[in-house]
């Protein structure tokens, strides 16, 4: 399989602030890639530095072979990569309608509809909210506007930072379902930061445990979640 | 003595009311936008009277045309639309890049206000014009078309003003949400990197809210040339402060509470305080002996104190109350009785 994304020997953090070091991950497509570790680890830094959001001191990100270390995140959008991120992914001022419109800013009008209309199939609820207010949405809800958002752009990578904090478990599962199918039936890339250790890591190919910034392991997802003494030690996994 | 003011009075009131409902709401948008609260907005709307002004000397003398009231606006608008912009993109944009704080911004907008104020007092005593004189010294209240309203001859700018500044709202509300622009606009204001995520130019979203802030400026300053004793730009050092009572009032997280805001403050001013002196004039002096003096000259003691009123009963302004709560008690006690 072919490696969609690539992180080689990244250095990166906020301004002065070096919060992630010599981290090397990979992503190969169509797999799901969970990223677990404790809080203020470095989680979110990985994902928004794939995505342009930080500071990169050194090293380079690669996407599709591509040396995208330089590049803004618009650019980074436009070549397939979606970045959902923990708060604030969908534009909860605006109605579902208009925040449809917005993923397709700068579409085609025919294209954005034929878009629009594909993705409201993958998400029929959407449908009876299309006039509402975002914010009048529950936690689920949100995390599936958001998806339909980033799907409308077809990317290829798709960046969860931990989606189902804050769900209810009902909800949560709905959430999981949804990017199991992403992979199953879309063929996405897919890489999930999750707090949830033991529910990630039960559905992902491969992970990644970081520590303080560090890459403490990297290899399939359910040896990580056998090894007792990192999971009791940076997971909470019990047994 | 009457309580209740003149039809005249009134109606001037709420013309002023409307200037300022337009200033707030502009003042709110480029902070909302862009984060900076722009000391210079009234001196930009300052530029808008000027222009009616020349117009008025150039095109529109003796003429009585009602299209004053269409090209006024339209020119002043555009002229302080751009110098809004220039305004932005030399001077506040740079500075905001450079990492300066809301605080070295602001005061970036007050020496702009000052310097602008200087070249619009140049560029009205040195174009040379023939009626210039003699429209800066005179009220210019009669360089406009009549008007009757219930049998009294009025000031037709006082009509004209409060329904330009309803259709001008509605245009700028439709602009928000049935063009995708409008739709990118209010999602930058809310979140910035997710809607660049989505391909949007934050960038220009930024400068088209100062072009459309400097219009709406603009616009009213032409309008409420005809309100002045004589032009004097540096009556903006006076109108700032109750526009920016306005934005405060309305809460600055809502353009239509910026808008509603303003007007409420410009009604406090103006005939809040007038209802205020009649009634202490007709009950307290003669009742208690209080000294016979007008309270006419303290309008913003009006807007300010409504300021703190506002503030106390709710901190976030008008925008932060929930209106909807409010509604429903209210219809459940009178449902109750
Ligand atoms: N904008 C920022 N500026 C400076 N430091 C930051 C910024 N955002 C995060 N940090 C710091 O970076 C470190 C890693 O934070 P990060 O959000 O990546 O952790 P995380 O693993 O996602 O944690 P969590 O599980 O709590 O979401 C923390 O020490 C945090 O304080
Ligand atoms: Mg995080």
């Amino acid at each position: 399989m072919s490696v969609v994304v690539k992180a080689e020997k990244v250095n990166a953090g906020y301004g002065r602030f070096h919060i992630i070091f010599d981290v090397d991950v990979e992503a190969r497509r169509g797999e799901i890639l969970v990223i677990v570790g404790p809080n203020g680890s470095g989680k979110s830094t990985l994902l928004k530095t794939i995505f342009g959001l930080t500071r990169i001191y050194s090293g380079r990100i690669l996407f599709e072979e591509r040396d995208i270390t330089r590049e803004p995140p618009h650019v980074r959008a436009k070549l397939g990569i979606a970045y959902l991120p923990q708060t604030g992914n969908i534009f909860t001022e605006l109605s579902v309608k208009e925040n449809l419109k917005m993923a397709c800013y700068g579409l085609e009008a025919s294209v954005a509809e034929e878009r629009v209309r594909e993705v409201l199939e993958f998400f029929p609820f959407l449908w009876y909210k299309l006039s509402s207010k975002a914010k009048t949405l529950s936690g689920g809800q949100r995390q599936l506007l958001a998806m339909a958002m980033a799907l409308i752009r077809r990317p290829k990578l798709l960046m969860f930072d931990e989606p189902t904090a804050g769900l209810a478990p009902k909800a949560a599962k709905e959430v999981v379902e949804k990017i199991l199918w992403l992979r199953e039936e879309l063929g996405k890339t897919i890489i999930w930061v999750e707090q949830n250790a033991r529910l990630a890591l039960e559905k992902g190919d491969n992970a990644i445990l970081m520590v303080s910034g560090r890459v403490a392991y990297r290899g399939p997802a359910r040896e990580l979640l056998a090894d007792r003494e990192l999971g009791r030690k940076y997971l909470g996994v019990k047994g | 003595m009457a309580i209740l003011p003149g039809i005249t009075y009134t109606l001037s009131s709420l013309a002023y009311a409307a200037a300022i409902g337009l200033l707030s709401m502009g003042l709110t948008l480029t902070y909302l936008t862009t984060r900076i609260p722009n000391f210079a907005h009234a001196t930009i709307g300052m530029i808008g009277s000027i222009v009616m002004l020349l117009l008025i000397d150039r095109v529109f003398y003796g003429s009585q045309s009602w299209l004053i009231y269409l090209l006024g606006p339209l020119a002043g608008g555009v002229a302080a639309a751009a110098f809004s912009v220039l305004m932005y993109r030399a001077i506040l944009k740079p500075l905001a890049d450079r990492g300066n704080s809301i605080i070295g911004l602001m005061i970036a907008t007050l020496a702009v206000d000052i310097i602008l104020l200087n070249i619009l007092t140049l560029i009205l005593n040195v174009v040379p014009g023939e009626n210039i004189p003699k429209l800066i010294g005179a009220n210019i209240i009669g360089f406009q078309p009549k008007i009757r309203v219930a049998g009294v001859v009025v000031d037709s700018y006082t009509i004209i003003l409060p329904v330009a500044a309803l259709v001008l709202a509605t245009v700028f509300h439709l602009f928000l949400t049935r063009t995708s622009f409008g739709v990118a606009m209010r999602a930058t204001i809310e979140n910035p990197d997710l809607a660049s995520a989505m391909g949007v130019n934050v960038n220009l979203v930024y400068m088209v809210s100062w072009a459309f802030s400097g219009f709406l400026a603009g616009a009213a300053g032409a309008l409420m040339a005809f309100a002045f004793k004589g032009v004097d730009p540096a009556v903006s050092a006076l109108v700032i402060v109750t526009v920016f009572a306005g934005s405060i009032v309305g809460g600055l997280t809502s353009i239509y509470w910026g808008l509603i805001g303003g007007v409420l403050v410009g009604l406090a001013e103006k005939l809040g305080t007038t209802i205020i002196n009649n009634m202490y004039r007709a009950f307290l002096v003669p009742s208690l002996g209080l000294p016979n003096i007008s309270l006419v000259n303290y309008e913003k003691v009006m807007s300010l104190g409504l300021v703190i009123i506002v503030l106390l009963y709710a901190p976030q302004g008008l925008a932060g109350v929930d209106w909807e709560s409010i509604l429903r008690r209210i219809k459940r006690a009178r449902g109750g009785e």
